[in-house]
């Protein structure tokens, strides 16, 4: 099994599907015409909203517990029954605790869930981030050199996709935590297990961001205007800068808001199988691992950080797909 | 084309080579299986007296070469030549285990070879690969063209919809949830467990035990498919030689089965290949919820218990499904899409 | 991921020490020992995957393992029988009696039964216990558990110096030592041991490192394989340690060689079945549907079932005693060396908490000492006697004077480690300790109790670790001598169980002096009274007596964990209830 791969598309949705009226394009700038798809999406502009809400969450989460207004890391066992689960109705719900408490310990679930997520974005957009430099570089290289350096960069790729990933980065954490911590000098625990799984998105997602931008610099390299800025003796370094580079912020900002989610679901998967960031420190991933194992015991605490996975995934894949359409109307995959 | 296949497949073996080697390296560059034979009270003098009986000494290279002639002439096991002298001479012959080629190494924690813990391990593997394959395809692709038909009307949204939150779940809690509800607390259906499929009159055995962690692990990849499908018809259903199609005033369910299915599902035969392949390797977190015993859970194991040559045997077997899959899938899309050839 | 932190690795009982009283355990028992109950039937035995390291005889190691083969396959020179006795005796079992020695147990002689058999029919010779017990010597054959070799070189060092390495690799002159100590003659065999070996007949019951082999069966690959003598063989070739086995009527099994005091054997058929973890099990024993009504388990219930198991029928179908494990908290004596700082990590400590985290009243109480309840001769350690249970911060605080040490907590990193680690780390933090939390993957090379053993601890710094025994035997030696006598000089590695390497000469002198008393009674209180010096001394932390807690489907009968079965349900006496 693969991590997961980033949200395929539907295809073009009706808006956009090639029945749009060509001549618009002559009235208002490409990025104009985005934004107005964007908007009329009812959809996307909720989901935009719910992204933006989880985002500030996750900013203000540290603020929060550093005020003391969260406390992911506090024990409160009063209200753990003698069978360690929590005193009362749906695991434990009150005011002060609004999700509930956890077994065992009694630490409170909204805190663990809210802190976490600051952890799992973070883990999540640098591992996105150096994927997508990764993927945006080796694309650019094969997409602009072709010949042998394209050849060597495709059968890389074919490579990096026929390992097992799952199993790499299982047989391989134990290996790669003790050179990160030896030879990088990452501290023990929490850094260098996140490093391990930054480590491991980035190596293994590149691949397809190389795709994408592959083929979209390919096409943009047989359009008219880079002709005809080598026509006007425009250098390479320049056109490549100038011309070719804005052209990809569209494919990259997409590729970004897919990737994102699938990584949060994926460092939810390493941390079942004990790879990733571990207690207390919380991470969506582990607050999950633990909350698989009360499913019937204590349902409250097993179905809320699943919830809140589900909506973050969701809304994060709507936002994607609709600015997949805003910006690229031809729906390319 | 009997060039481009020959060389499709030179390159193919070529990127295993190196594969092998890239794991080689990799697994063995900082660990010691022996370490596993050392005990609870195991002393450095005692562990590099293991190391050197079970042929871990030697440098990676040596351990490289003497593993790739095992892989095309067999080994003996223990590989310590000293060690192999001293059981014939003490007359226990029979202890000297003969792994024939392809050897893959031996694992002296499970004392088989790997070649045996794999094929033991394939049954789970591939019947839960092929189950849920068949139910993700199937099911996939029929619901991702009632999408298309239906696209923009409600039963299309549902079904966009449903596939955002189905890949949004984890794999862990749709198989915990299949597990501890449906199968133990309503009872509604009998607690999957492996039955091999040895004769026909075990299919049904077989079936009923596996289709729970099959619909799991499918589900993941069915709410991918649907997205395809769907976009696949779409696009192809815009192309012009449909629109000619529809202008000769063909009936549309003509023209999607006639002309547009077979042009959508194309690009479709690469990405089921290549996922069905990438599930040889074994479906970890599936298996290891529902205790398949399948390749999966074998790297679980072997990963706890540091049994390099197991895990080795492993990602080489699951890297060679997917290159040659890859191969596969080229010469069969070379063969249904004359284009390719030229681009290639 | 194992989920058995805890190392059984316990001495045997040293010569004489009989057992005089044990509390609690087996009082509340509706099993039956007389052998009246019902023939026939199937049982299910519901285990947790993945946990079985092998069933050679050799390799097998753990408490419940041993319980179940010793009833089903693998018969010994003696065994325990079955009995809610607290205080049982080693009875003959391969052999024609317990065996004799006239020399204070240097050497032992015993006599094999004439008609004892195999399970391809060939009879148990003299020359079986031999190849048995030297198979025992061989490192890469015991797959890392070692247990054979460990008792063995305390016994006859002479065969382990001369670098005797089992019968395959050995050099012919280790071979001679080795036959000089251990032969047969016919059906009798003798052991020569170096030291006197006063409880060995004990030792052959409780352990398979003397078990008889057949020559003819060990072809190299035997980890999985069962070669059976007792009442039931194994169907499969091999058993399947994430799925289990099936045990059948071993028709070369003849009853009249056996006593229904060791294996009553009245089921027809034995079910091993695996599944991927304890909830699934005992969702299934709870839900008592099918087969399962006729299945049982040796794991304890989860906390997560205690509020489904403690009401209504389901009650009747469960079983709580007093378990022979602790855990407590080692402290690393090299590096924690102030006693007023290891006695105010002991008061600071708040173990009500831990043992919420570990799943509440059911799971165990706050102990007072490393030795169990269930174990004989056992007393309060008055050190611990009067600590709160949930923890004096002030009164640590005041031991401290003000200091605020540095102290590391290392943990096997486990969904269970995880819950206790905060309320370990918020009880020493309240007292002013600054705590770092050290958590050991599941995956690490050595693993978690390797590191630990280590003097250096695997190059960290480690001042207080969890820990956790039962002990091998009901006797107090078996847990004061191997976590409280010191480790030699040159150890660079903790021997027996004192991973703390705690050493006090005052403690080792009272070891000496319960090992050589005579009278068994005195021998306890001496080593309770090791127990009182070291703990007044900070050698250790306890925390949690754990209980027992078992379930199983309605149509059992005859469920007894017993000390035959290191109080795990005896298999020898289960059976299926006849009306239903």
């Amino acid at each position: 099994m693969k991590l997961n791969p980033p949200l395929p598309s539907t295809g073009a949705t009706a808006s956009t599907m090639g029945t749009e009226p060509r001549n618009v394009v002559l009235s208002r700038s490409p990025r104009q015409l985005a934004w107005a798809r964007f908007t009329r999406d009812k959809k996307t502009v909720v989901a935009a909203v719910i992204v933006g809400i989880y985002v500030l969450l996750a900013i203000a989460a540290p603020i929060l517990v550093a005020l003391g207004v969260l406390n992911p890391y506090d024990n409160n066992q009063d209200l753990i029954a003698n069978d360690s689960l929590p005193i009362g109705a749906f695991g434990g719900i009150s005011w002060d605790h609004p999700f509930g408490v956890e077994p065992g310990l009694g630490r409170d679930t909204l805190s663990r869930i809210w802190f976490g997520l600051t952890f799992s974005f973070a883990i999540a957009i640098i591992g996105s981030f150096f994927a997508m430099l990764l993927g945006v570089v080796f694309g650019i290289i094969a997409g602009l050199t072709g010949g042998w350096v394209d050849y060597l960069i495709g059968r890389l790729i074919d490579l990096t996709l026929a390992f097992p990933q799952t199993l790499m980065l299982l047989a391989l954490s134990s290996t790669v935590l003790g050179i990160l911590t030896t030879v990088f000098f990452i501290p023990e625990g929490d850094l260098a297990r996140a490093a391990y799984v930054i480590l491991v998105l980035a190596v293994f997602g590149w691949v397809g961001v190389a795709r994408v931008i592959r083929g979209q610099v390919l096409s943009i390299r047989e359009r008219e205007y880079i002709d005809a800025a080598k026509l006007i003796g425009a250098s390479p370094m320049r056109r490549w800068f100038r011309e070719v580079l804005p052209n990809l912020w569209a494919p990259i900002l997409v590729q970004g808001t897919l990737i994102l989610p699938a990584y949060i679901s994926t460092e939810a998967a390493l941390a079942y199988l004990n790879v990733s960031v571990q207690q207390p420190t919380p991470t969506l991933g582990n607050v999950l691992q633990d909350a698989v194992r009360y499913p019937v015991a204590d349902f409250t605490y097993f179905i809320i950080p699943v919830l809140v996975l589900v909506i973050l995934v969701v809304a994060f894949n709507l936002l994607g797909d609709g600015l997949r359409d805003a910006l690229d109307p031809k729906g390319s995959r | 084309m009997l060039a481009f296949i020959i060389r499709r497949i030179l390159v193919g073996f070529a990127m295993i080579v190196v594969m092998i080697f890239v794991v080689f390296a990799l697994f063995f560059a900082n660990g010691n299986p022996a370490i596993n034979q050392c005990g609870k009270y195991c002393t450095p003098e005692k562990l590099d007296e293991i190391t050197g009986l079970l042929g871990y000494d030697k440098s990676i290279p040596e351990q490289f070469t003497a593993f790739s002639a095992g892989l095309v002439v067999g080994r003996d096991f223990p590989v310590n030549d000293e060690y192999r002298a001293a059981l014939i001479e003490n007359g226990y012959e029979n202890r000297i285990i003969h792994c024939a080629a392809p050897c893959l190494g031996y694992s002296q924690s499970d004392q088989k070879t790997v070649n045996q813990l794999l094929v033991k391990a394939a049954g789970p593997t591939l019947s839960l690969a092929i189950v849920s394959f068949l139910i993700w395809i199937f099911f996939g692709v029929l619901i991702g063209v009632i999408a298309a038909i239906n696209k923009g009307r409600w039963l299309d949204r549902v079904v966009v919809g449903s596939t955002l939150v189905v890949y949004a779940l984890p794999v862990f809690v749709i198989g915990t949830f299949f597990l501890q509800y449906v199968a133990i607390k309503w009872q509604l259906y009998p607690y999957p467990r492996f039955e091999p499929l040895k004769e026909p009159a075990d299919i049904l055995p077989w079936l009923t035990g596996i289709l729970l962690p099959a619909l799991t692990l499918a589900l993941f990849f069915m709410a991918a498919y649907v997205r395809y499908t769907r976009a696949f018809v779409l696009e192809s259903m815009s192309e012009d030689y449909i629109r000619t199609a529809r202008s000769k005033g063909l009936p549309e369910r003509t023209v999607l089965f006639k002309h547009g299915l077979r042009s959508a599902l194309t690009p479709l035969v690469t990405l089921a290949g290549l996922d069905f392949a990438s599930l040889l390797a074994g479906a970890i977190i599936t298996e290891s919820v529902f205790n398949y015993q399948g390749m999966g859970a074998l790297a679980v194991k072997a990963n706890n218990n540091h049994d390099l040559p197991v895990l080795i045997g492993l990602v080489i077997v699951g890297a060679a499904a997917v290159i040659v899959m890859n191969i596969i899938v080229d010469i069969l899309y070379a063969y249904i899409d004359p284009r390719v050839r030229v681009t290639k | 991921m194992k989920k058995r932190p805890i190392a059984r690795l316990g001495a045997i009982a040293l010569a004489g020490v009989v057992i005089t009283s044990l509390a609690a355990c087996g009082a509340s028992t509706d099993g039956t020992s007389g052998g009246s109950g019902n023939a026939g039937g199937t049982v299910t035995y519901l285990g947790v995957a993945g946990q079985w390291e092998g069933t050679d005889p050799a390799t097998v190691y753990y408490g419940n393992e041993i319980a179940a083969f010793r009833r089903l396959v693998y018969r010994g020179l003696t065994a325990l029988p079955i009995t809610d006795d607290p205080n049982p005796v080693p009875v003959a079992d391969l052999a024609t009696d317990t065996g004799t020695s006239d020399d204070g147990g240097l050497t032992w002689t015993f006599t094999i039964k004439d008609d004892v058999k195999w399970e391809d029919g060939s009879p148990i010779t003299g020359e079986d216990f031999v190849y048995g017990l030297s198979r025992s010597f061989d490192e890469t054959l015991v797959n890392g558990t070692g247990v054979g070799v460990t008792y063995l070189s305390s016994y006859a060092p002479s065969v382990v110096e001369a670098g005797y390495t089992g019968p395959f690799t050995s050099t012919d002159a280790a071979k001679a030592v080795f036959d000089e100590h251990f032969f047969a003659d016919g059906q009798t065999v003798t052991y020569k041991f170096d030291n006197p070996w006063g409880d060995f007949p004990s030792a052959a019951a409780g352990l398979f490192t003397t078990d008889p082999y057949q020559a003819s069966f060990d072809d190299g690959s035997t980890l999985w394989e069962i070669n059976s003598n007792g009442p039931y063989m194994m169907e499969e070739d091999e058993f399947d340690a994430a799925q289990g086995a099936t045990f059948v009527r071993n028709p070369e099994y003849d009853a009249a060689t056996d006593s229904t005091d060791l294996r009553q054997a009245l089921p027809d058929q034995f079910n091993f079945e695996l599944v991927a973890d304890s909830d699934v099990l005992f969702q299934r024993l709870v839900a008592d549907a099918g087969t399962d009504k006729e299945a049982f388990s040796d794991a304890n219930i989860p906390a997560t079932f205690y509020s489904q198991v403690e009401s209504g029928d389901i009650a009747d179908r469960t079983l709580k005693s007093t378990s022979p494990y602790t855990r407590f908290l080692f402290i690393n004596s090299l590096t924690v060396t102030d006693p007023d700082v290891r006695r105010a990590l002991a008061v600071a400590l708040n173990k009500d908490g831990m043992i919420q985290a570990y799943g509440g009243d059911n799971y165990g109480e706050p102990s007072t000492s490393i030795v169990s309840k269930a174990v004989s001769g056992f007393e309060e350690n008055p050190a611990f006697a009067d600590d709160n249970s949930a923890g004096d911060p002030e009164a640590a605080k005041e031991l401290l004077g003000g200091a605020t040490p540095e102290i590391t907590v290392a943990y096997a990193i486990s969904p269970t480690n995880e819950k206790l680690i905060p309320v370990i780390q918020q009880s020493f933090e309240a007292a002013g300790f600054i705590v770092t939390p050290l958590g050991i993957a599941p995956d690490a090379v050595p693993g978690y109790y390797g590191q630990m053993a280590a003097k250096d601890k695997n190059g960290q710094k480690v001042d207080v670790f969890l820990g956790g025994w039962a002990a091998d035997w009901p006797a107090m030696s078996t847990v004061v001598v191997p976590i409280l006598r010191s480790n030699p000089a040159d150890a660079e590695s903790g021997v027996g169980f004192n991973y703390g390497f705690y050493s006090n000469p005052e403690v080792d002198d009272l070891i000496e002096q319960g090992l050589a008393a005579t009278d068994p009674a005195e021998g306890a209180k001496l080593f309770a009274q090791a127990d009182a010096v070291a703990g007044a001394d900070g050698a250790y932390i306890p925390v949690v007596q754990q209980n027992n807690y078992f379930l199983y489907g309605s149509n059992i009968d005859g469920f007894l964990p017993d000390v035959a079965s290191s109080f795990y349900p005896d298999f020898g006496s289960i059976f299926i209830k006849s009306s239903k």
